[in-house]
């Protein structure tokens, strides 16, 4: 008996010996709630960005009406792209014709991004900028830009992907 | 016992019913080109209307009577299509499915064939389909008939299933090429085609009717190529268009490298001349493929008239001249081997052309009531009365 007790004496001792060291507390964390990211002024949240590039340039007149694909046969369309920034909030559309020596959109387009919407109410699908011009419409293949130089009778297509 | 001249009539017409109802496998067309040019790859298509079994026991045998020396067994392609087999038959027929694609193999044409008593294919052939219209050729040639079969068995009969609507056909399509050769030729191509259980049985009339289709081999003559051809029937001076330009019979024939020069005058009357051989007007060497397998080899080059004069906004060209020169510029072509320079004409139409406006009429002035003459006496208008006051 008097062995048990002593057993049970100094398994007390060790164990508060064990918990005493200072070493072995467990930080203090303090609660701090989660708060909603707030992008910086000027910044939207989650943008998707595509860049789209000039897959072909369809000429087409009476005797081809599904235009020829005159992109190669002259020098002037190898850089042209198109970039898309999407987020919840706005359409930014930024054009790269700077190698163009014409404006194909009728007006000289801006450097940069310019807002745009998508109207889906209509088929093709049309991108046009906040200002109404019309940059493009959408097919499942990708952009199109139809537009006419001098003739009344040639139509030219950029076609994006 | 006479037959009048109606009963006579009304025979040959019930004769041509009966011909028509009986026969299963009818031509829908023959899809051949009259002419083709030595050694041209020649493509026929035939279309066949077929009267369905309900047995799936049946294959297709086809037939074509043709010069020897084209040598088709060995030449030609044939590709056995069926295209709309399970439609018509229904769901009654799991096993109606469509053929697609079956290369036809040939057969032995001194093997007998199918319930022909015993005669070779190509003695049966000669039998039930002849000929045709090669016995009246001036000058006969060597001709042969050779026939495919498909191995992949359908539903090709006459026999018309009770569930199945008469004439209500299922279509199948042969499609047929082959070279034709480097010899000249006039021949009429026959066609055949029949059930190859059936055969050449003459109680169930199974095999198609004759067809002879006229067939000419010639030699291709590749049309002069003018020295500069347009691309783009209609252009404009601001528009981008291209041109093909042949070297043939120029001083520029067999030089590597051509470059376009030009001469535009703006509306202003100012004259822009480009006449450096440089890279931005250099021309693209093509080809194409002539009909005889042969390639013609000339040189393309699109421009942008604006572009290539290094035009300010607002210039626009009003008359515009080229010609080609070769690197060095040692050597110039200013015109075509008939002696035309190379003016280009802008067509009519452009975009930016402003439609005047239409002139008002002019508005109707009323007309002023004739004023009687001093002292004279006013006439009343017929049908008018003075009206005391």
């Amino acid at each position: 008996m008097k062995k048990l007790t002593l057993l049970l004496a100094f398994a007390l001792v060790l164990g508060f010996v064990a918990c005493s060291d200072d070493d072995n507390k467990l930080p203090y964390i303090p609660y701090e709630p989660e708060q909603p990211e707030v992008p910086a002024a000027g910044e939207d949240p989650a943008v998707q960005e595509g860049t789209y590039y000039l897959k072909e340039v369809l000429l087409c007149d009476p005797a081809h009406p599904e235009g020829i694909n005159i992109k190669d046969k002259v020098n002037f369309f190898s850089s042209m792209s198109m970039t898309i920034k999407q987020s919840p909030t706005k359409l930014l559309v930024s054009i790269d014709d700077s190698n163009s020596p014409f404006d194909a959109w009728g007006v000289e387009l801006p450097e940069g991004d310019m807002e745009c919407t998508l109207d889906t109410g209509v088929v093709p699908n049309e991108l046009r900028t906040v200002d109404g011009l019309l940059l493009a419409t959408f097919e499942s293949n990708g952009f199109t830009v139809a537009f006419q130089l001098d003739s009344d009778q040639l139509t030219y297509k950029y076609k994006f992907q | 016992m006479k037959f009048s001249r109606l009963h006579k009539t009304l025979l040959a017409v019930a004769s041509v019913i009966v011909v028509a109802f009986f026969a299963c496998n009818e031509w829908d067309y023959i899809d051949q080109p009259e002419t083709v040019y030595l050694n041209e790859e020649v493509k026929i298509q035939a279309k066949i209307r077929i009267e369905p079994s309900t047995n799936y026991d049946s294959r297709l045998i086809f037939g074509m009577y043709a010069p020897k020396s084209l040598d088709l067994k060995n030449n030609a392609t044939l590709i056995f299509n069926t295209l709309n087999i399970g439609e018509v038959l229904g769901a009654d027929y799991p096993q109606a499915v469509d053929i697609k694609n079956e290369k036809l193999t040939p057969i032995d044409m001194s093997s007998p064939a199918p319930d022909a008593g015993g005669k070779t294919y190509t003695e049966a052939f000669m039998e039930h389909f002849g000929v045709g219209e090669n016995a009246s050729l001036a000058t006969p040639i060597e001709m042969e008939w050779v026939a495919w079969e498909s191995k992949i068995q359908t539903y090709i009969s006459d026999k018309l299933p009770g569930d199945v609507a008469h004439n209500q056909h299922f279509f199948a399509t042969v499609d047929i090429t082959f070279n034709a050769g480097s010899e000249e030729l006039e021949c009429y191509l026959g066609y055949a085609s029949l059930n190859a259980v059936k055969g050449f049985n003459t109680s169930d009339e199974q095999f198609s009717p004759q067809m002879f289709k006229h067939f000419v081999v010639d030699t291709y003559e590749a049309p002069a190529l003018p020295t500069l051809t347009m691309v783009q029937s209609v252009y404009r001076f601001g528009d981008i268009f291209g041109m093909e330009f042949s070297d043939t019979a120029t001083a520029l024939e067999g030089e590597s490298e051509i470059y376009i020069c030009g001469r535009a005058t703006l509306t202003t009357g100012e004259v822009i001349e480009v006449t450096e051989a440089v890279e931005t007007n250099r021309l693209q060497p093509i080809s194409r493929r002539l009909p005889n397998g042969e390639y013609q080899y000339l040189f393309e080059k699109y421009i942008y008239p604006p572009f290539m004069f290094n035009l300010a906004e607002g210039q626009k060209i009003d008359a515009l001249t080229i010609w080609f020169i070769n690197a060095d510029g040692s050597v110039v072509v200013t015109e075509d081997y008939n002696g035309v320079p190379f003016v280009l004409e802008q067509t009519p139409g452009s975009i930016h052309d402003v439609e005047e406006p239409e002139t008002p009429e002019e508005p109707e002035m009323p007309e002023e009531p004739e004023m009687p003459e001093e002292g004279g006496e006013e006439t009343p208008e017929e049908g008018t009365e003075n009206i005391p006051e």
